[in-house]
C-alpha cells in the first residue's frame, strides 16, 4: 500500500501541519468541554482498579462478623490467600509486619481465607503459626471469591478509604517492600 | 546490532527502573534491603526505566559509533509491534477500559457495555504501524516522502500521540487537569508538536535543495 500525496514541498509541510495540530486541539478542547463525564462520578461496583469494591459480610475464625464496607474511611489490603498455598505463606509474615506499622495510622489488613478449598483447622494453624493479628475471615462457600474473580492465589487488593480499589495484585509473595509503599500511598488519603 | 541494542536497553531499563523506584522509597527498602531484589515487577519505576534504557542506547550507539538517529528508525518497526501487543495485553487483562456507551459494539465489561477501548488501541497501533514501516530507504512509510535520519523515529511519536488523543477520549478513567482539560491528550497533543515540527525538519522538500537540515547533525 502506498499514498500518493504528491510531492511534497515546505509550504505543503506547513499546511499539513497546522491543519493536524490544530484539529487536533479542537477535538481535545471539543470532547473535553462537551463529552461524557469521566466514570469516577458515576463510578460503578468491580473487583477491578478503579471501581468501588465488592461489599461482603464474613465471619472470622473468632466468629465474629466482619462487613467490609464498615471499614471505609481506613486504607485496606485485602488478600485472598489458602493455608496449603506456599506464596500465601511466604508474604503473610511481611503482612503481618506492615500491619503492625500501620495499624495505628489507619491501615487494616482482612485476609480472605477460601474457607470451601481449605479447612478450618489448617487455617487456624496457620495463623497460629504466624501470629496473625489482623482479621481473618472465612469464605465457606465460595461466594466472595466469585465476586472477586479469584483465579490465582495469593491475590491482593488495596483499597482507598473510599473504598475504591486503586491496584491488584495476582500471585505472590508479595514484599514487605511492596507492602509498605502501597501503604503508604494508600493512608494518604487517610491522613 | 539491533539486537545488541534491544538488548542493552531492555537490561538497563529493568536495572534502573528497579533503582529508581528504590531511590524514591527509600524506607521502604532500608527496612528490608533484600527487597531491593525482590521479584515483584509492581517496584518497578516506568519512567525511571525508559530514561535509563534511553540514555544505555545512547551511550552504547555513540560508543559503537552509530547515529542515533538512524539506530531510532531502525528499531522503531519494533516499537509499532510493542504497541499492537500493549493493545492486546490490555483486552487480555480487561485494563484500560473504556466509557459506558449503548453503541452495538460495546462489549461488557465490569458490569456495562463499554467502547471496547483496548480493540481501539490495538486497530489505531496497527494503523500507525502500517503507515509508518519502511518500504524504501530514505521514504517516510506509506507517504513515500523523502527523509533524512531521525524522521521515522519522530513520525512514529507523533503519529502515535496523534492515536493516543483519539484514545483517550473514550477512556472512562483520565486525569483531568483544571477539572475539566484531559491530561493524557494534554500531553499527547505537546508530543504531537514536537513530533511534527521534528519531521518537518528531517523532510527532503521538492522545493529545496537535498541537505542537512540546519543545526541537527545527527538526528
Amino acid at each position: 500500500m502506498k499514498i500518493t500525496l504528491g510531492p511534497l514541498t515546505r509550504k505543503g509541510w506547513r499546511w499539513i501541519s497546522a491543519v493536524v495540530l490544530t484539529a487536533a486541539a479542537l477535538w481535545v478542547v471539543g470532547t473535553a468541554q462537551f463529552g461524557p463525564k469521566t466514570e469516577a462520578a458515576e463510578r460503578s461496583t468491580a473487583p477491578q482498579e478503579g471501581f468501588s469494591a465488592p461489599g461482603f459480610t464474613l465471619n472470622t475464625l473468632d466468629q465474629d462478623s466482619l462487613t467490609l464496607e464498615d471499614l471505609r474511611g481506613q486504607a485496606v489490603i485485602l488478600n485472598f490467600w489458602a493455608s496449603w498455598c506456599p506464596p500465601c505463606q511466604e508474604e503473610m509474615p511481611a503482612m503481618q509486619s506492615v500491619y503492625e506499622t500501620f495499624a495505628d495510622q489507619g491501615l487494616q489488613i482482612v485476609a480472605v481465607n477460601l474457607a470451601f478449598q481449605d479447612s478450618t483447622e489448617a487455617a487456624q494453624n496457620f495463623v497460629d503459626t504466624l501470629g496473625l493479628t489482623f482479621p481473618v475471615v472465612m469464605d465457606e462457600d465460595g461466594e466472595v471469591a466469585r465476586q472477586y474473580r479469584i483465579s490465582a492465589l495469593p491475590t491482593t487488593f488495596f483499597i482507598d478509604a473510599d473504598g475504591v480499589i486503586q491496584e491488584v495484585v495476582m500471585g505472590g509473595p508479595l514484599s514487605d517492600a511492596l507492602l509498605y509503599t502501597r501503604a503508604e500511598s494508600l493512608l494518604e488519603g487517610v491522613r | 546490532m539491533i539486537d545488541n541494542i534491544t538488548l542493552v536497553g531492555l537490561l538497563v531499563g529493568i536495572v534502573g527502573g528497579r533503582a529508581s523506584y528504590v531511590l524514591q522509597n527509600l524506607p521502604a527498602f532500608t527496612r528490608a534491603p533484600l527487597n531491593i531484589i525482590a521479584l515483584n515487577p509492581e517496584l518497578f519505576d516506568v519512567w525511571g526505566g525508559l530514561l535509563a534504557a534511553a540514555l544505555a542506547v545512547l551511550i552504547y550507539t555513540q560508543r559503537k559509533g552509530l547515529g542515533w538517529a538512524e539506530t531510532f528508525d531502525a528499531l522503531m518497526p519494533a516499537a509499532a509491534v510493542v504497541m499492537v501487543g500493549l493493545g492486546l495485553s490490555h483486552l487480555a487483562a480487561g485494563s484500560a477500559y473504556g466509557r459506558p456507551t449503548d453503541l452495538p459494539w460495546g462489549l461488557n465489561l465490569w458490569g456495562v457495555p463499554r467502547h471496547p477501548t483496548q480493540v481501539y488501541e490495538t486497530l489505531l497501533a496497527l494503523g500507525v504501524g502500517i503507515l509508518i514501516w519502511p518500504r524504501e530507504a530514505g521514504k517516510l512509510g506509506v507517504f513515500g516522502w523523502g527523509v533524512r535520519p531521525g524522521g521515522v523515529f519522530w513520525g512514529f511519536l507523533a503519529l502515535s500521540a496523534l492515536a493516543r488523543i483519539v484514545l483517550e477520549t473514550f477512556l472512562a478513567e483520565q486525569t483531568l487537569w483544571l477539572g475539566w482539560l484531559p491530561a493524557g491528550q494534554v500531553i499527547a497533543w505537546g508530543i504531537l508538536a514536537v513530533g511534527v515540527f521534528a519531521v518537518g525538519r528531517r523532510l527532503v522538500f521538492v522545493d529545496e535543495p537535498l541537505s542537512e537540515p540546519t543545526g541537527v547533525t545527527n538526528g
